[in-house]
């Protein structure tokens, strides 16, 4: 078995709001292989985003981690000083893409200089920037950037979206990251696009070796990309499974529904929908978190909280159908 | 090598950004005005007439002539040189003050709006205890208790509307760090640093330059509204405030005499004005789609 690149145990994070803290994110543990692509999949304001930043680290002043730890290589990041995780880890052994690439780009600089910017920090201010040009005009064409010299040259206002997220994927490879955070690269870009941005993605991670957390509340983005896909709700994992095991048997009502969810082009019938929605973090209900909207829920679902249990090799999920 | 490096990229930005404003005639009236009072403060020796000190009392209150193009003052001294050798407590007053308003706020309001707690509550508290007094009464106490000198208006003009930058900068800030890109630079492993001096400062400056621009025109002003008041430059020093009160006292027999340093405040407050707005469209990449 491969190494694990990360390894969260037990993970809480709260959130202080009016002066108290409401629990966003609960019981989280994950496991990721290295060279792997896992997916973090489910609705907005399950936690997915949440969770990328606790691992980056780059929770605002409010958020706390609560309780547990992460464990990157085998180090402990939650104890590291910040001056630390930002020398060692963050921007150059883990990097993040985020959802927005419109406003991802400082607009006062060219997109070159930028490029140029995270290459002379990464060789720690040894090189000059001449030299330099010529790497990212190569990085630029191996984005798939056409006219990179040009380009090199414009701001970023100049670039459509596709191609800052293009530009922000080559920044976030430069230090070659063991590890890249990708929050919903692909949210803000239309269709054809984000088929693009997929295929480069997966082009660079056989290149580079990079595990990758794909966030993302899209399943059938992930479908061809990812390796295993976790299902969050409400701040909690529901469901770890092998791609093609959660596609084929899904085992938590949760996934069952969001997979009914996708549109199916050979169907007539109407689009489904999941009905409610994600509760509020400090107004979840007492019990399973998805019970008020779950169609199988019992008496035991309003009492208890299921935990996540290992129903299969490999495949884990939190729902108390499988004592039954 | 490295600040040659820097040095270049700067001077490409500002190619840019004078490429822009060469289109826009703002640039031009704004610039020319503040050229043409640059050098005359620079080089006033050179360009005035006559001597601004030298009195003679048989010629006084003299209309434009041949040998005084503006005229004479109360003691016969050529008032077109004394408009020239003002020029320099102007420029001094107004890139003084602004350098030393502009250090200040953005050094506190950075700190304000990065750091937060504690230390946000004070320099804010600092801020609104200066912009509490009206700024006119603030300068004056300040100005008797220092004593009137060059320097302690430049100082205390500074000071006064320091808070007004500290304010600015904090403001801004605050938006820009919580921006996409401020949070892609981080994930992308920027420290603080880097992410203070790249990312929000270059998008702060275009508003703290412009604002400064607009201020400099008023630091002209408030310079010649307390040397008026006796409180500026002390006569014989020439100053347009101090011309301004010299001359309103003859203002029923030598009614020229006024005219000229008022035109001269106009002036350069037209000058900045318009050369500050033209700046904020040419330092704006999103207002200048086109080039």
């Amino acid at each position: 078995m491969p190494d694990k690149i990360l390894k969260i145990n037990d993970l809480a994070v709260e959130y202080k709001n009016k002066g108290k803290y409401l629990r966003v994110l609960q019981d989280i543990n994950l496991e990721l292989d290295s060279g792997e692509i896992l997916a973090l999949v489910g609705e907005s304001g399950s936690g997915k985003s949440t969770l990328g930043k606790t691992i980056l680290r780059l929770l605002p002043d409010s958020a706390r981690i609560a309780s547990g730890s992460i464990f990157f290589k085998g180090k402990d990041i939650c104890n590291l000083s910040e001056k630390d995780f930002n020398d060692q880890i963050r921007g150059q052994e883990m990097a993040m893409v985020i959802q927005n690439p419109q406003n991802a780009l400082n607009p006062v600089f060219k997109v070159g200089t930028q490029i140029l910017d995270v290459l002379y920090f990464k060789s720690k201010k040894q090189k000059n920037r001449k030299e330099l040009k010529k790497e990212a005009v190569e990085i630029l064409k191996k984005v798939g950037i056409s006219d990179p010299e040009y380009r090199f040259g414009e701001y970023p206002h100049q670039f459509s979206g596709g191609m800052k997220q293009r530009v922000m994927l080559a920044m976030a490879f430069i230090s070659n990251p063991s590890l890249l955070i990708a929050d919903e690269p692909t949210t803000a870009l239309d269709l054809t696009v984000e088929a693009q941005i997929l295929n480069l993605l997966s082009n660079l991670v056989e290149e580079y070796k990079t595990s990758i957390l794909y966030i993302s509340h899209d399943l059938g983005v992930v479908a061809g990309l990812s390796d295993r896909i976790a299902v969050m709700y409400a701040g909690r994992i529901v469901e770890v499974a092998q791609t093609r095991v959660l596609f084929d048997q899904p085992n938590h009502p949760y996934t069952e529904a969001l997979l009914n969810c996708l549109p199916d082009y050979q169907k007539t019938e109407e689009l489904q929908t999941i009905p409610g929605q994600v509760p509020d973090p400090g107004n979840y209900p007492v019990g399973c978190n998805f019970h008020p909207r779950c169609s199988y829920s019992f008496e035991r679902c309003r009492q208890e909280d299921p935990g996540l249990e290992e129903i299969d090799s490999e495949h884990f999920s939190a729902c108390f159908l499988n004592d039954c | 090598m490295f600040k040659s490096q820097k040095f270049f990229r700067f001077k490409k930005k500002s190619i840019r950004v004078i490429k822009i404003m060469k289109k826009d005639y703002k640039a031009y009236l704004g610039g020319s005005i503040i050229m043409l009072i640059l050098i005359s403060a620079i080089f006033a020796p050179l360009v005035a007439p006559a001597d601004p000190y030298k009195t003679n009392v048989t010629k006084r209150l003299e209309g434009p002539s041949l040998q005084n193009l503006l005229g004479t003052d109360s003691l016969g001294r050529d008032i077109l040189s004394r408009l020239i050798y003002a020029a320099r407590p102007a420029v001094l007053v107004s890139f003084g003050g602004i350098i030393i308003s502009v250090i200040i706020g953005i050094i506190l309001g950075l700190l304000a709006a990065y750091v937060g707690g504690i230390l946000e509550s004070i320099i804010l508290f600092i801020f609104d205890v200066i912009r509490a007094f009206p700024p006119i009464i603030l300068i004056l106490v300040l100005l008797s208790i220092i004593g009137p000198s060059l320097l302690s208006v430049i100082v205390i003009l500074g000071v006064t509307i320091m808070p007004r930058y500290g304010r600015v900068v904090r403001a801004e800030t605050l938006s820009e760090k919580e921006e996409d890109f401020v949070e892609a630079a981080r994930s992308l492993g920027a420290d603080n640093s880097r992410i203070i001096f790249k990312h929000i400062l270059p998008n702060i400056f275009a508003s703290v330059l412009v604002l400064s621009g607009m201020d400099m025109a008023s630091m002209i002003m408030w310079e010649a509204g307390l040397s008026f008041l006796g409180l500026g430059l002390q006569p014989p020093l020439s100053s347009w405030g101090v011309m301004l009160q010299e001359s309103y006292q003859y203002i029923q027999t030598a009614p020229l005499m006024i005219l000229w340093p008022a035109l001269a405040i106009m002036l350069t407050m037209l000058g900045f004005s318009t050369f500050a707005e033209s700046l904020r469209v040419a330092l704006n990449p999103k207002l200048n789609q086109e080039v």
